[in-house]
C-alpha cells in the first residue's frame, strides 16, 4: 500500500490530501491464468481469492441457480481430496475458506497463515483441474441449496418482493433472475448440468488469482507456477448478456403480503455501469462517477437532499435512501428506497418523493455538497483498506467486471474533477420515471 | 501535573514459525487509562468508548432505554443541531455511531488522521454534551418503532428474542436490547438524561484506540475533549441468571422454513474451563465444515444451509446456543439430530484427530482474529470490561494449547445438557 501526498485542485485549495493507492504486482501465466499480488505486511496472513468472471447472469433459461450450485459442488471433492475434505484441511492448517457467487462472477477464497498459503494454492488449482462430483453428494447438496433459498428469500417478505420487482425490471436481461435461482429451476438441475458448467468455464485462462497480504510476487510466483502451470488452457466462450431493450413506460408492481408488517417503496431507474451502457449501448462509462456522487447527495446519508426534505422537514418518512453501484458487467440501476411513517399513505409518500426529486433538479446542488460527498467516499475507501479481505474483494469485483488493474484507483483522483452540473446532467438523463420500475410492498390487512 | 506514563506490554504470540505481536500501550489520562495500539500504515484512527451500561441494566418497564439513549445522544450536540452535526461529520469523512448490547453501550469513531482532533472532540460532545432535542427524539422513536414492527416479520429475530426470554427468565440478560414497542413509545428526554447521569461516568468507561496516532497526542486529545467528564460509578452485573426448566416454544408464522434455537445456560469467560469448553464447541458446532453438527445436519442429511453452536460467555453464567433453519417438515428431525450429537460427544468424547485439528485451527487462525482495526478494538474493549488478564492476547494461543483431550471431554460432560434445553421454533404450518 502506498500513501501518496498529492496536492489536488491547486487553484481551489493548498491543502495536501492523503490518498492511499493499491500497490500491486501482476503476471499472466502461459496458460492464461492472471495473477495479481498486493503485498500488505501488517499481519503474517495471506488471503488467496480465485475469481472466475462468470456467474448467475451467464446461465441460460431454465437453468438458473447453476453457477451458485456449482460453487457448492466445488467442495465435493477430486481424486486427491475427498468430498468435504477441502475445508477441513484448510481449517486443520489454521485457515478459513469459503466461496461466493454473484451475477458477474464466482469466487473462492482462503485466509491462511503466510507459511500455509501453498496448501490453499495447491487445493484450489486441483479442483479447477480435477473436480469430481458424484451422485451421492449431488442430491443432499441440492437440498442444502433449497434450504439456503428458503432462508434467504422465501422466509422474508422484503426479499420475496424484491426478487419479483427485479424480475419485472429486467424482463430480458439475465439480471432479472435471482443469483440463487428460481426454486423450480434448482430442483430440475442435473449432475450433468453441473459438470457441463464446470467444463465450460473453469479453466486457467478464465480465472484471476488475487493474493493479498504478507507475500510478494517473488514469493508467490514459483508456488503458483508449480500448482497451476500444468493445467491446460481451454477454449472458453462467454456470451455477451442479452440486452434489456429500451422502454418508454413505467412498470409498477403492487404487492400485499400477510407476513409484511410495514409499507415500503423501492424504485429502480435504468443506469449505465462503468462497463456497460443502458439497453446494450457501449456508452455511459463517463457517467458512472457522477452517478456515484448523485447517489450520495440525493439520498446517500443524513445530509442528503431527500433525507432532509422527507425525513427532517416534511416528516413523512422514517427512512429514504438512494443507491448506485458502478462496478458490473451489465447495465446498472440507480435505486431509491422509501419507508413512510406510520399513518402516511404510501401513495402520498410516493408523490412527495417525486416532488422532492423534481425540486432537487430545479434547485440544483452546490459544489460544496459535491465535495462533501467526494470526501466521504474517499475516506470510506481508506477505511476499507484496513481489511485485507476487503481489498481482495474490491479488486476482484473490479477486474472481473472488465476493469484494467492500472485503473483501479483512478476514481480517487477523477472524483475531484466532477462538477455539480455534471451530477445534475446525469441525474436528469437517467432518473426518468417513465422508464423506471416502482414496487410497493404493503401489509395485507387482517380480515 | 499529570504526565505520560507509558506502560508497554509486548504481546508476542508464537505461531509455528513466526511471531505475531500486538503492542498495547496504556496511556494515562485525567479520566483513566486509555489503551492504544499504534498502526501507522494507513492514515486513519479508530476508537471505541465502552460503558458497562447495556440492556441488561435497563429497569423493568424501561427495556430498550440504553439503546434508545445512546442513539439519541449521537444525533446532535449542544453546539450543533442534527443537520449541522451530520454535515460537520461528513465534511471530514468521520464515522461516529453508537450501539448497545446486553452488557455494554459503545460509541465508535472512525476518522482520517488529518481530522483526529475534531473527531475526538465530536466523540466527547455526544457523550458529554448531547443535544437531546425533542424533535430528534420524536423522529428517532418513529424510526425505532417501525424497525421493531418490521422485526415481527423476521423469524430469526423472533426466535432470538423468545429464546433469550425463556433461557434467562426475569434476569437482565433476557431483556431485548432494543426493547418493546410499548416501552420505546413511552421514553422521554428525561429518561435519557437520567440514564446518562446514572450510567455514563468515567468510572464506568473504557476507551480503546487503534491506528495512526502517538500516545502523547492521544493523551492530549483525550484530556482536552473529556475535560469535564463526571466521575460516576462503575457498574457490574451482580446477579447470576438462575437455572430454569426446559421448555419448548413454537411461534407460528406463514413461512416455509422454521428458525430454531436451542440451548441452556453456559459459563463465564473467567471460568477456568472456558478454553476447554471453547475447543469442545469448535468440534461440536463452532468449526463450520469441520464441525459434527454441520456434517450430520447439512452434509449428510441436507436439512439446513446453516447450523452452528456457540458459547456466549457472560459474567456469572452465559449461554450455550445451537441455531439452524430447516423446512418446516424437517424441524423435529433436525432437533433430534442436534440432541443426538450433543449426547454422543458427552458419551463417547472426541477423537485424537478431531482434537489435533481443533487445536491447529484455533492456534493457527489466531492472527485472523485481529486482522482489522475493528476486530482488534473488539478484543481490547472486551479485555477492558471483562475479568480477564492483561496478557489475554499474549497467552491466548498458549491457553488453547494447554487444553488436553481429556479436558475437552470433561467440558462436554460438564457444560452440555441435551436433556435440559430451552427450544424455540419460529416457523410455518403445524
Amino acid at each position: 500500500m502506498r500513501i501518496l501526498f498529492a496536492v489536488f485542485a491547486l487553484l481551489l485549495s493548498v491543502r495536501a490530501e492523503a490518498v492511499v493507492t493499491t500497490d500491486y504486482q501482476s503476471y499472466t501465466l502461459e496458460n492464461g491464468l492472471k495473477l495479481v499480488v498486493v503485498p500488505d505486511h501488517r499481519a503474517p496472513v495471506v488471503t488467496s481469492m480465485l475469481w472466475y468472471p462468470i456467474g448467475a447472469a451467464d446461465e441460460v433459461a431454465g437453468k438458473t441457480g447453476l453457477a451458485h450450485f456449482l460453487e457448492h459442488l466445488m467442495f465435493k471433492g477430486t481424486d486427491k481430496i475427498p468430498a468435504g475434505e477441502f475445508s477441513k484441511r484448510i481449517a486443520a492448517s489454521g485457515g478459513q475458506d469459503n466461496a461466493f457467487t454473484s451475477y458477474d462472477y464466482t469466487a473462492y477464497y482462503q485466509k491462511m497463515a503466510k507459511n500455509k498459503i501453498e496448501l490453499a494454492l495447491e487445493m484450489e488449482a486441483d479442483r479447477m483441474a480435477n473436480l469430481k462430483i458424484d451422485a451421492e453428494h449431488f442430491e443432499p447438496e441440492k437440498q442444502v441449496v433449497l434450504e439456503e433459498r428458503r432462508m434467504r428469500v422465501e422466509s422474508k417478505p422484503m426479499r420475496r418482493f424484491y426478487e419479483e420487482l427485479v424480475r419485472k425490471h429486467y424482463a430480458k436481461h439475465p439480471y432479472g433472475n435471482p443469483v440463487i435461482g428460481w426454486r423450480e429451476d434448482i430442483k430440475a438441475l442435473s449432475l450433468e448440468d453441473a459438470q457441463n458448467w464446470w467444463q465450460q468455464y473453469y479453466a486457467p485462462n478464465n480465472a484471476t488469482l488475487i493474493l493479498v497480504g504478507d507475500i510478494t510476487m517473488k514469493e508467490a510466483l514459483p508456488m503458483v507456477e508449480k500448482h497451476y502451470a500444468h493445467i491446460p488452457k481451454r477454449e472458453v466462450k462467454i456470451k455477451p448478456f442479452t440486452a434489456e431493450p429500451p422502454r418508454s413506460h413505467e412498470i409498477r408492481y403492487m404487492k400485499k403480503d400477510k407476513q409484511a408488517k410495514i409499507s415500503l417503496l423501492y424504485r429502480m431507474y435504468r443506469a449505465p455501469s462503468l462497463f456497460a451502457g443502458v439497453a446494450g449501448k457501449d456508452t455511459g462509462a463517463k457517467d458512472a462517477l457522477p452517478l456515484t456522487l448523485l447517489a450520495e447527495v440525493l439520498g446517500g446519508s443524513e445530509t442528503s437532499y431527500l433525507y432532509r426534505k422527507l425525513v427532517l422537514e416534511q416528516n413523512i418518512a422514517d427512512s429514504v435512501s438512494t443507491d448506485y453501484y458502478a462496478i458490473s458487467r451489465g447495465e446498472s440501476s440507480f435505486s431509491v428506497y422509501l419507508q413512510p411513517k406510520e399513518g402516511v399513505d404510501i401513495i402520498d409518500a410516493e408523490q412527495a418523493l417525486d416532488k422532492a426529486i423534481a425540486t432537487f433538479f430545479s434547485e440544483g446542488v452546490t459544489e460544496q455538497e459535491i465535495k462533501r460527498a467526494a470526501v466521504k467516499l474517499k475516506a470510506a475507501d481508506v477505511y476499507a483498506r484496513d481489511s485485507v479481505f476487503n481489498t481482495a474483494l474490491r479488486l476482484g469485483r473490479f477486474l472481473v467486471a472488465g476493469g484494467a488493474l492500472k485503473k483501479f484507483d483512478d476514481w480517487l483522483v477523477a472524483i475531484d474533477r466532477v462538477r455539480a452540473e455534471e451530477v445534475l446532467r446525469v441525474g436528469r438523463t437517467y432518473l426518468v420515471k417513465d422508464r423506471s420500475t416502482t414496487g410497493i410492498l404493503q401489509p395485507e390487512e387482517e380480515k | 501535573m499529570s504526565y505520560l506514563l507509558r506502560a508497554i506490554a509486548l504481546f508476542a504470540v508464537f505461531l509455528s514459525t513466526q511471531t505475531f505481536a500486538v503492542d498495547i500501550q496504556k496511556v494515562e489520562t485525567k479520566i483513566g487509562e486509555v489503551w492504544l495500539v499504534e498502526s501507522h500504515s494507513l492514515p486513519m484512527v479508530s476508537a471505541q468508548v465502552t460503558f458497562r451500561a447495556g440492556s441488561a441494566f435497563d429497569k423493568k418497564g424501561q427495556e430498550g432505554l440504553a439503546s434508545f439513549a445512546v442513539d439519541l445522544m449521537s444525533e446532535a450536540t449542544e453546539e450543533l443541531p442534527k443537520a449541522e452535526f451530520a454535515t460537520a461529520l461528513e465534511d471530514k469523512g468521520i464515522g461516529l455511531g453508537a450501539s448497545a448490547d446486553k452488557l455494554n453501550v459503545t460509541f465508535s469513531l472512525k476518522t482520517l488522521s488529518e481530522y483526529k482532533s475534531e473527531a475526538f472532540g465530536y466523540l466527547a460532545d455526544v457523550i458529554l454534551r448531547p443535544r437531546l432535542d425533542v424533535q430528534d427524539a420524536k423522529r428517532l422513536k418513529s424510526s425505532l418503532l417501525a424497525g421493531l414492527k418490521q422485526s415481527q416479520e423476521d423469524a430469526s429475530y423472533l426466535a432470538a428474542r423468545g429464546f433469550n426470554l425463556q433461557l434467562y427468565g426475569a434476569h437482565g440478560y433476557g431483556q431485548p436490547t432494543t426493547g418493546y414497542m410499548r416501552t420505546v413509545e413511552d421514553f422521554t428526554i428525561e429518561n435519557v438524561k437520567q440514564y446518562k447521569e446514572r450510567m455514563l461516568g468515567y468510572k464506568n468507561m473504557h476507551i480503546a484506540v487503534v491506528g495512526d496516532i502517538k500516545p502523547e497526542e492521544l493523551k492530549t486529545l483525550i484530556n482536552k475533549a473529556f475535560d469535564d467528564m463526571p466521575k460516576g460509578k462503575a457498574y457490574k452485573m451482580t446477579k447470576a441468571p438462575e437455572e430454569r426448566f426446559p421448555t419448548f416454544t413454537r411461534i407460528s408464522r406463514p413461512i416455509p422454513q422454521s428458525h430454531i434455537l436451542l440451548g441452556h445456560l453456559g459459563l463465564s469467560r473467567d471460568n477456568p474451563d472456558y478454553f476447554a469448553a471453547y475447543v469442545m464447541n469448535y468440534i461440536l458446532g463452532g468449526g463450520g465444515f469441520s464441525s459434527r453438527l454441520m456434517q450430520k445436519v447439512r452434509v449428510e442429511n441436507g436439512l439446513a444451509y446453516s447450523v452452528y453452536s456457540y458459547f456466549e460467555p457472560m459474567p456469572h453464567k452465559g449461554a450455550f446456543v445451537v441455531g439452524l433453519q430447516t423446512k418446516n417438515a424437517s424441524a423435529q428431525k433436525a432437533i433430534t439430530l442436534v440432541k443426538e450429537q450433543m449426547k454422543k460427544i458427552k458419551r463417547k468424547g472426541i477423537t485424537q484427530a478431531e482434537y489435533k485439528n481443533a487445536i491447529n485451527f484455533l492456534t493457527g487462525s489466531f492472527p485472523m482474529r485481529l486482522d482489522t482495526s475493528d476486530k482488534l478494538l473488539g478484543y481490547l474493549s472486551m479485555m477492558q470490561t471483562e475479568n480477564v488478564p492483561f496478557d489475554y492476547l499474549e497467552t491466548w494461543v498458549k491457553r488453547i494449547q494447554e487444553v488436553s483431550l481429556i479436558d475437552v471431554n470433561n467440558a462436554a460432560q460438564k457444560y452440555l445438557q441435551p436433556e435440559y434445553m430451552v427450544v424455540m421454533q419460529v416457523g410455518g404450518e403445524k
